[in-house]
């Protein structure tokens, strides 16, 4: 008789100790949980924070990167699980839907973001006036293209779109691939259509349109001919586009397998790591006939810090963002992303990205498109995208746009 | 008739062997392919490698903390498995001995219906529960499978006990014995094959499980499991397969040594489970 | 005639059902019910507030052509794995347990993929499929094989599958196997003595005894089928596009990606009908089956 209500203690002790045990911390250091979610710059921040902690010893820093980080910071918001410190995108709605929620930290004005360049800061400042975010870098996408391949065969960075076109059919006609479509990978998609929505056609005022409920996006002609124009590119990408993913497709172009690869600048230090001894540069995709040629910007790291009760964990997420956003430390985050930063004083010096990053600073440039979508359009403007090329379905497609848009039911 | 005999046994063993080697391929490309630095893999894709190249699991183990998530898997089916055979039998001895009283009845009813539920079907609101009160952590992940054995548990050891004939803890009973010393002496020792069968079906699908790791188990990279740091590991390092090779063979090795060892136990334990079931 | 217990007995036996029952209210029960609440709001997931909306969610599924589509998936899905698998274990079961050599090492091989996790499963064939079928096509010269069949809308389904297909027949072609052994020896002697054929062996005598095996087979299969969830994000992710989107991958998406909680919520309450409808269904065509055997 007495043995068993042991036993249920032992299993009860066991269940809170365990618990106990994954929540307890020393007294005197902070630790804090930095959930990042750009698996390019893992390392990176890895090094970044062995410094940080050095100089902090009060203070704990733990990344986390997972894959699905999008999902997984969903789950966690939704029972108020924020994390202390996490990068996001704050061009991303998914962004703006949890920053309007309060989930994160207030940074209007605030002396943790005076580092970055105020343009920028204005550039990412939401409708009602308010800022969540520290900017420490800009992204931006373009053509990356091998030089060494170009040299060989004696050819020309295309200026428009048709030149861009002849481009592709003089690699395809030498029996070479001239581009690699990461089309398995579906956010890679999504990523072409915010880029062209923006370049080809004015996305702007048509997003703000179908969401006042003034415009429908199966009627718009710009629109057909941009999904037409995605489904034209793929005739000069490797066969059966959609089984290679971002990674491959990285890999690929690395290795010399493509001459052209239409990607972010984020890709930089993936293709180094691939191959650092690859000789490569970018150009801007040109525009269709009639528009301007631009590029589209970004805020590619933005620092975030979880609006949480614990005063001691948002001290530490603040030192720790205005520690990355030093000038130094932010000039050594540019130097091994690639990256133009969005922190006052740091030196650009990569040349791969050079010649879109100068129209960046040039203005002949556009803001990343999809802070219009609707809550929950990314994720269904990546499947959606990847729906159209698998099917060329123009006008599914385009009833699709009408959700990620959000036109009113 | 005897050449007809043996055409027949010749085909059988054809296309049993096909079969085996349709199991094996996948393994054998594991093995190659994490033995191989990728210029070598990219010379000869199938050939066996030339040298022993180990450098590919000494950065698995190295890099990736591959024991630190050995030993979660250990500590979760572990602990979940003992906790599961201390609580489902009491609570299965309970009902089976009580099966004429209300509140057994509806209690068992309740747990049967559990096993229609689909995992699916609860996982947003579990996910948020658990977040709410902080168990998104190696100790829910726990808990979680003690409750989701205790639903297929309790039905099989119910099941069993009420083939139990009750004389043995009646004559105990005069004997001067209590419920939970006729439980622990005469009682569980029955129980042994059954707890047998438990632990190999729910052992395996816990160590292979990866829904309920991703979800519980993703916000701290120290507490993954083995298959869910495969699943990360598959986002990170996917330029160098022959890394990922490694890193999955690494992750199926502890369940092939136990097998090796322990085959027949798990075969007999999940034929003897489904008959029972 | 069992005694009655005293009242201190029947407090041990209460406080037995404690900790189970404790655990399944609070991480199950209590779930149930709250995913019941979310089901009928037209929550996000992430705001403060959400509205009670009824059971527009249930009325709108239907015409989500998201939903329709990871329906029809999974059905054909969980089809084609229950005819394909219960077909190959019954087929190997058989083979093996004529009179061979090695039985018990081919058991041990054919049993061996139930041991390694899906997710792995899946991961191994993804390179696999990129790296290795590739090279299969363009040496005996196969169209399909020659480019990465999980990026193909007509090949994806299929490739799945047989990824599914490798790793689920393990356990029941060893059940049947278990099964066969339970064919009393002195009958199918008798039958050959008689001169009956081999079809009519299988017929007469040995399916009437598998019959608890092929439900339990069934049973099996048809959930595995249903609910597929682990090798389909390994490998796809539920793409190209949708094609791959079942009806577990979709919950996953929309519950945690397109901020629509509420409406994944009454879709997983869907898919426990739908397996309620299947469970009941199975029960009484096994309690039939059973009854008719005597």
């Amino acid at each position: 008789m007495r043995k068993i209500p042991v036993l249920l203690c032992l299993f009860l002790m066991l269940a809170s100790g365990l618990w106990a045990a994954g929540t307890a911390e020393d007294s005197g250091t902070v630790t804090i949980e930095f959930f990042q979610q750009k698996r390019e710059v893992v390392d990176l921040f890895d090094e970044l924070i062995a410094d940080f902690e050095a100089k902090n010893p009060g203070i704990k820093v733990e990344q986390v990167h997972v894959a699905d980080s999008g999902q997984v910071l969903m789950s966690r918001l939704a029972s108020n699980d924020v994390p202390d410190l996490l990068t996001h995108w704050p061009n991303n709605t998914d962004y703006i839907t949890a920053s309007l929620e309060g989930y994160f930290l207030d940074l209007t004005d605030s002396p943790v973001a005076e580092n970055a360049i105020q343009n920028i800061i204005e550039s990412i400042t939401l409708e009602n006036g308010k800022n969540y975010c520290v900017p420490v870098s800009i992204n931006t996408q373009g053509i990356f293209y091998n030089k060494a391949l170009f040299e060989e065969y004696g050819l020309e960075i295309p200026k428009t779109w048709d030149e861009f076109v002849a481009l592709c059919r003089e690699i395809k006609g030498m029996g070479k691939l001239p581009l690699i479509f990461p089309d398995g990978t579906a956010w890679t998609l999504s990523q072409q259509l915010r880029m062209l929505l923006a370049l080809d056609l004015d996305g702007y005022s048509l997003i703000r349109d179908v969401k006042a409920g003034k415009a429908d996006a199966r009627d718009n002609q710009d629109l057909r001919a941009m999904a037409e124009k995605l489904l034209f590119l793929r005739q000069f990408g490797q066969k059966n586009s959609l089984g290679t993913s971002y990674e491959q497709a990285t890999f690929e172009f690395a290795t010399g397998k493509s001459f052209m690869f239409w990607q972010g600048i984020w890709a930089i230090p993936s293709i180094n790591k691939a191959n650092p001894d690859l000789s490569y540069s970018m150009f801007p995709l040109p525009a269709k006939a009639g528009r301007e040629t631009r590029v589209e910007y970004g805020v590619d790291l933005g620092l975030v810090i979880g609006n949480k009760k614990d005063a001691a964990k948002v001290e530490a997420a603040k030192k720790f963002v205005s520690y990355i956003t030093s000038t130094e430390v932010a000039q050594r985050y540019a130097d091994v992303d690639g990256s133009p930063s969005a922190i006052q004083g740091v030196k650009f010096n990569s040349d791969i990205s050079a010649p879109l990053v100068d129209m960046v600073q040039q203005s002949k440039s556009f803001r990343n498109i999809r802070y219009l979508y609707a809550p929950g359009g990314n994720g269904r403007a990546d499947t959606g995208t990847q729906q159209l090329i698998l099917d060329s379905d123009v006008d599914a497609f385009l009833a699709e746009l009408n959700y990620i848009f959000g036109k009113p039911e | 008739m005897r050449t007809q005999n043996s055409l027949y046994r010749i085909a059988i063993y054809a296309v049993l062997i096909t079969g085996v080697l349709i199991i094996l391929f996948p393994l054998y490309i594991t093995l190659i392919t994490s033995l191989k630095t990728p210029q070598e893999s990219a010379r000869s894709f199938f050939a066996l490698p030339g040298t022993l190249y180990l450098d590919n699991f000494a950065s698995v183990v190295t890099k990736a903390h591959y024991f630190t998530y050995f030993l979660n898997s250990i500590i979760v089916t572990v602990v979940s498995l003992t906790c599961e055979m201390i609580v489902v039998p009491l609570f299965a001895y309970a009902v089976s001995r009580n099966s004429n009283k209300k509140y057994y009845r509806i209690i068992y009813l309740l747990t049967i219906f559990g096993i229609f539920v689909p995992f699916q079907a609860v996982m947003l609101p579990t996910i948020k529960l658990l977040s709410r009160t902080n168990l998104l952590s190696i100790t829910g992940l726990i808990l979680m499978y003690v409750t989701y054995t205790f639903k297929k548990g309790a039905f099989l050891f119910v099941g069993f006990l009420q083939s139990v004939p009750r004389e043995l803890e009646e004559s105990a009973y005069m004997d001067g014995c209590t419920i939970t010393q006729s439980y622990r002496r005469i009682v569980f020792p029955l129980l042994q094959p059954m707890i047998a069968t438990m632990i190999v079906i729910d052992g395996l699908w816990i160590w292979n499980d990866f829904l309920l790791p991703l979800l519980v188990l993703n916000k701290n990279s120290m507490q993954w499991t083995l298959q869910l740091f495969q699943f990360q590991f598959k986002n990170q390092y996917s330029f160098d397969f022959n890394l990922a090779f490694a890193s999955f063979l690494l992750s199926m090795l502890p369940m092939i040594i136990l097998y090796i060892f322990m085959q027949r136990f798990i075969i007999s334990g999940i034929t003897r489970g489904a008959v029972k079931g | 005639m069992p005694r009655t217990y005293s009242k201190a007995e029947n407090r041990t036996y209460v406080l037995y059902t404690i900790p189970t029952l404790l655990l399944y209210g609070l991480l199950f029960i209590f779930p149930l019910i709250l995913g019941v609440y979310y089901s009928m709001t037209d929550w996000n997931g992430i705001s403060q507030a959400q509205n009670f909306i009824g059971l527009e969610n249930y009325r709108n599924l239907f015409s989500d052509k998201r939903v329709v589509n990871s329906l029809v998936f999974s059905f054909k899905y969980a089809v084609s794995l229950v005819l394909i698998v219960n077909f190959l274990a019954i087929a190997l079961g058989l083979m093996m347990d004529s009179k061979i050599k090695f039985q018990n090492t081919f058991r041990s091989l054919y049993f061996f993929p139930a041991i390694i996790s899906l997710v792995v499963v899946g991961l191994v064939f993804d390179q696999i499929f990129y790296h290795v079928f590739p090279r299969f096509g363009e040496f005996f010269d196969i169209e399909i094989f020659k480019t990465n069949m999980l990026g193909n809308r007509d090949t994806v389904f299929w490739a799945v599958l047989f990824v599914s297909i490798w790793r689920e027949t393990a356990v029941p072609t060893v059940l049947i196997l278990a099964g066969l052994q339970t064919v009393p020896v002195e009958y199918i002697e008798a039958a050959v003595l008689d001169g009956a054929s081999y079809v009519t062996r299988l017929r007469k005598i040995i399916f009437p005894f598998l019959v608890p095996v092929l439900s339990m087979n069934l049973v099996l299969t048809v959930k595995s089928g249903i609910m597929v969830f682990d090798v389909i994000k390994a490998m796809t992710g539920g793409g190209p596009g949708m094609t791959t989107e079942s009806i577990g991958i979709l919950i996953y998406k929309k519950g945690f990606q397109e901020y629509q909680f509420g409406m994944a919520s009454s879709l997983s309450f869907l898919l426990l009908a739908i397996i309620a409808v299947i469970s009941f269904v199975q029960i009484y065509a096994l309690k039939k089956k059973e009854v008719g055997q005597l």
